[in-house]
């Protein structure tokens, strides 16, 4: 049925609203999105709960008899990312409504957000390439706009660039994928591709189709745009870190599961996701910047989803995949609260009154145990699944150790801030942060706790097999949390003097590698352009050389014509000469 | 009904309008005659999408001892590319010559081109083909030289030199069609069907002398060495006329050679290895253009390249995609240059080394060359998505993977582009200084160009015909 479709219509038509609204109502189009977002919510909750699985096909247009279908789903799991997105798109508008203060960006902020959301909404519901592509590409162009948002910055500007010059790898890569599945199976439905055996399109095509995820969920060596994108304004970041943009690479991952295992491809996608993660922790506990913290923490999330998908485990994907949404939605608005009221300081060592607002500290704690892995709270189910699910005895210890990495820098996370002394101008400001800054981050909170619930009816309302643990993993888990904990507290704690080990930051610090790659890569790309203008300079000097000679022969055969009777008198004779010379030998 | 014959009668008044009357008209006159030979147009293509212009041609006895007629066809070629044509004429003369400097030359010189590229797309037989094709060649070499800046009398002459040549070619293998073929016929349909007679080395020397002739004007490497004056030194409008319009003369006659000459189809494998190396030949030169007319002028040079691969595929989606990517790329690299001679315009300078944060001064033609971006990049909704898809989907038929290979040009397309926008359009922090004010005289011809493309980008029906 079409119903689908129509969660899209509100955030279009509000976009569409904030396009063309006036210059002295931009205020109204916050409030307009957060309705538009609400009741795309009640729908999205609608067909989460009654929607029957069907697949509706929209001709798009045809084409000597093929015809081009926008494909929809309301398959569960497909249903499942709708609500999540819609569930996080009105606590993100709200959120903005107090972020920004100025008001003459309103229209631009909120009609590039709503089409955003609307992408990620599609591409939730998306069951052909043809559907996908249209959102894939959909949400690399709103993320370069938003991420860009304040090009006055010039780090801004850069962020979305690099962003956008790394998304369009994986746009084209998609289209490559789609024209070669189309071509090999006269369909792009996910359902018929999915059922096919390993062959040699196929197999070239998911390999496309990888380096499309990879390069849409930042993985290693693509990993380099994520942490940049930080620039945007901090709703973008908690948007497009929770639920938008580089979950869509992961949730590809996970549909795709059976058929990536199938074609041997999911060693390559744990190792990607291995690299990722480890990447992501080493520079989060490195970091000083608030939000990069937050922004290599989400890599080693994607990381270690794609983990789980290379390790064959749905469910542990699937819960990482939800409660990630969560934890890291609240933190990100949290860090957006506190780096407001601290006048867009972003260091945590300068930030004052981290606990200044004590809703927002509590949210936060508990965001950071949620994401450390506390057993009652939901971030603990994924990772407890992907340690069950571990096959071997390297992949327990590698995920032991990132388990451990993790403790330590979101603690320090929070520590850090809490150093500092007490100011009063900033503590005002914090305890003034307006209510529609703090209400969504109450609500995740919320969510945070009751989401744990899910291991007990996802599994069912999905139709997977559940992860199953005894106690020996969570006591592991908790162990490991605390212990992480502790050596964050004994370092940063209070008054005690911060350890500057150069050395040992130096190796942590692994983000310059991936910049450096791709200087070298830019570097040889403006390499080539410059040996392809040398040959498109000899291209040239070829014609002007026929000019050359066609002027020089012209010059010696000028006079030939130069009017003079007594020559042309000569030239007569000898032609005549000749021609009779000719007729007289040749005849 | 005699629709070509009415929108070149229009143009043909308009053209005399703007001689005529006062150089204030100018404009006046020649945007009103260009929209009435778009309503013309648009009025056509209602009926053509409706299925009753199935067989349609127009035919006036003109040389009768050669068999000579003016001959008009409608098919699914020429009306979409009428449209195209119809479209960026209209929004250069808007557009293009804010401060109407030499407006009836500027003016008519447009209305005079519009009418060669709508006859040309439209002609039935290559005598007209080939007097279309030097009316074009002229009207746009006259813009460059005349009208254009910079270094525009050496551009010209390059110009020049290249399209006599192609014309010397186009002429030679026309008349070698002429005379080879069983009933001597200047038709398109009746050499189609009376081509197979023609010897194998005969066809092969056609093929390869009107082969040359249409590289030299889409341009594919290795002709072409007069794209990069050409495009930078032509007048704002000139630019659009040449990368929207007439670069697609040369990817029309492509197709025009793959229908009428059976041998073509046996060198397409190699025709395809030319659009890969140009595509990437292009997308290279792009990347370390200072000027942002050159570095558009290379993203249309990767465009048809891309062109060139659908129509080397051949079959239904290879020539459907080639048709789409003409009017989809025109439209929107004649966005590209619109907003960038704006930019010229108010800034007085086209070069990234130069201009910075042009959003702050002039937002719409910020916009409007990131739309340009956008619709060059193939982004969904946009019709170049719709081409590149139908391109490729052909190519891989007829190919496999290797047709695929010139869609990843786009990656460093759409880097570099990326790059001027980021450097030159939104880095606000040192931004130059506005050298005259924006008359706003482009942005209707944004709103044309824009709705082009999304509407082309959302119903493709509208070209490929609700079937």
């Amino acid at each position: 049925m079409v119903f689908e479709l129509l969660v899209l219509v509100p955030t279009l038509l509000a976009s569409l609203f904030c396009i063309a609204v006036k210059d002295g109502r931009v205020r109204l189009t916050g409030y307009v999105s957060v309705f538009a977002s609400v009741i795309t919510l009640a729908i999205a909750v609608y067909l989460l709960v009654y929607a029957p699985v069907s697949t509706t096909n929209i001709s798009w247009f045809t084409v000597a008899g093929h015809t081009f279908n926008i494909s929809l789903t309301s398959a569960h799991i497909n249903m499942m990312l709708l609500a999540l997105v819609a569930f996080i798109s009105p606590l993100i508008m709200i959120y903005s409504l107090g972020f920004f203060e100025e008001t003459h960006e309103h229209r631009r902020f909120y009609a590039e957000m709503n089409l955003f959301a609307a992408s990620m909404l599609f591409f939730a519901m998306a069951a052909n390439f043809v559907s996908l592509i249209i959102a894939w590409e959909g949400l690399g162009i709103t993320s370069y706009l938003l991420i860009g948002f304040w090009y006055r910055k010039r780090d801004a500007a850069v962020a979305a660039r690099e962003s956008i010059s790394i998304i369009i790898i994986g746009d084209v890569a998609m289209l490559a994928a789609l024209v070669i599945l189309l071509n090999a199976y006269g369909t792009t439905s996910f359902s018929y591709i999915s059922a096919q055996q390993a062959g040699y399109q196929i197999y070239l095509a998911f390999a496309l189709v990888m380096l499309a995820i990879f390069t849409k969920s930042a993985q290693f060596p693509f990993s380099g745009w994520l942490p940049k994108a930080m620039e945007g304004p901090t709703p973008v970041s908690a948007f497009l870190h929770s639920s938008t943009m580089v979950k869509a690479g992961v949730f590809l991952a996970i549909i795709f599961m059976p058929l990536l295992f199938r074609l041997g491809l999911l060693p390559v996608v744990f190792v990607i996701g291995a690299i990722t993660a480890v990447i992501g922790v080493l520079n989060a506990i490195s970091g000083t910047h608030i939000k990069r913290i937050l922004a290599y923490s989400t890599l080693e999330d994607l990381g270690l989803m794609l983990m789980a998908v290379g390790l064959n485990s749905v469910m542990a994907a699937v819960l990482l995949f939800v409660t990630q949404t969560f934890y890291k939605a609240i933190l990100f608005l949290d860090a957006g609260s506190i780096t407001r009221a601290n006048n867009e300081e972003y260091n945590i060592f300068k930030l004052r009154e981290s606990g200044g607002n004590k809703l927002i500290f509590w949210t936060a704690v508990i965001g950071v145990l949620s994401i450390a892995g506390i057993f009652p709270l939901s971030g603990f189910l994924g990772k407890i699944g992907l340690e069950v699910s571990a096959t071997n005895i390297y992949t327990y210890i590698l995920l032991v150790l990132i388990e451990l990495g993790t403790s330590f820098y979101i603690f320090r996370w929070i520590f850090v801030p809490m150093r500092n002394s007490r100011k009063g101008e900033i503590l005002e400001k914090l305890k003034g942060t307006p209510l529609s800054m703090v209400i969504p981050q109450t609500i995740l909170a919320f969510a945070v706790v009751a989401a744990t619930s899910l291991y007990f009816f996802l599994p069912q309302y999905l139709g997977i097999s559940n992860i199953n643990f005894g106690y020996s993993a969570p006591i592991v888990e908790t162990i490991l949390v605390v212990v992480g904990a502790s050596i964050a507290y004994y370092i940063y704690r209070k008054g005690h003097k911060i350890p500057t080990n150069k050395t040992l930051f130096a190796v942590v610090h692994s983000i310059d590698w991936i910049n450096a790659l791709y200087l070298v890569v830019s570097k040889l790309a403006l390499l080539t352009s410059r040996a392809v203008e040398f040959i498109d300079y000899l291209v040239y000097l070829i014609f002007a050389l026929c000019g050359f000679v066609a002027i020089v022969v012209g010059r010696r055969f000028r006079n030939i014509v130069s009017g003079n009777l007594n020559l042309y008198t000569a030239w007569i004779v000898i032609g005549m000469a000749i021609l009779i010379i000719a007729m007289v030998f040749v005849l | 009904m005699i629709f070509f014959v009415a929108i070149m009668l229009a143009l043909f008044a308009g053209i005399l309008a703007v001689i005529l009357l006062d150089k204030r008209f100018a404009r006046g006159a020649a945007a009103l005659f260009a929209s009435v030979a778009l309503a013309i147009i648009i009025i056509m293509f209602f009926y053509y999408l409706t299925g009753r212009m199935v067989g349609y041609s127009e035919s006036i006895p003109y040389i009768s001892t050669f068999g000579i007629s003016l001959q008009f066809y409608a098919n699914e070629f020429s009306v979409p590319l009428s449209l195209l044509a119809g479209i960026v004429g209209l929004a250069a003369i808007i557009g293009g010559n804010p401060l109407q400097e030499r407006a009836k030359a500027s003016n008519s010189l447009i209305l005079l081109f519009e009418l060669a590229a709508i006859g040309l797309f439209a002609s039935g037989n290559l005598f007209l083909f080939f007097i279309f094709w030097d009316v074009g060649i002229i009207a746009v070499f006259f813009m460059i030289s005349c009208l254009g800046e910079g270094n525009n009398l050496n551009s010209a002459k390059v110009y020049l030199f290249y399209s006599l040549l192609a014309s010397a070619l186009l002429l030679f293998g026309i008349l070698m069609i002429y005379f080879y073929t069983p009933i001597r016929s200047f038709n398109i349909s009746t050499i189609e069907a009376g081509a197979q007679t023609i010897p194998l080395g005969v066809q092969e020397v056609i093929f390869v002398s009107l082969l040359i002739a249409f590289m030299i004007k889409m341009p594919v490497f290795p002709f072409h060495s007069w794209m990069q004056g050409a495009y930078s030194d032509a007048s704002t409008q000139g630019s659009m006329l040449i990368g929207g319009v007439l670069s697609k003369f040369g990817a029309y006659g492509i197709l025009l050679i793959f229908l009428m000459l059976p041998i073509a189809r046996t060198y397409a494998p190699y025709i395809l290895i030319i659009a890969i190396v140009s595509a990437f030949y292009a997308a290279f030169n792009g990347i370390r253009k200072d000027d942002l007319k050159r570095m558009a002028a290379f993203t249309s040079m990767a465009e048809s390249a891309i062109i060139l691969t659908g129509v080397t595929a051949l079959g239904a989606f290879g020539l459907d995609g080639a048709m789409y990517g003409m009017v989809a790329f025109g439209l929107g690299i004649s966005l590209m240059f619109l907003s960038i001679g704006s930019v010229e315009f108010m800034y007085g300078s086209k070069h990234l080394s130069t201009l910075r944060g042009i959003v702050k001064g002039a937002a719409s033609t910020a916009y409007s060359f990131l739309f340009g971006v956008f619709a060059a990049t193939g982004v969904p909704i946009t019709a170049a998505f719709i081409a590149d898809l139908l391109i490729f989907t052909g190519a891989d038929k007829s190919f496999g993977v290797l047709g695929v290979v010139p869609l990843f040009s786009i990656i460093i397309v759409g880097a570099y582009l990326y790059y001027a926008i980021n450097k030159s359009f939104f880095d606000t922090e040192n931004s130059i200084e506005i050298v005259r004010y924006e008359t706003g005289h482009w942005n209707p011809s944004y709103a044309l160009l824009i709705f082009s493309i999304l509407a082309l980008g959302i119903v493709p029906a509208l070209i490929l015909g609700f079937r």
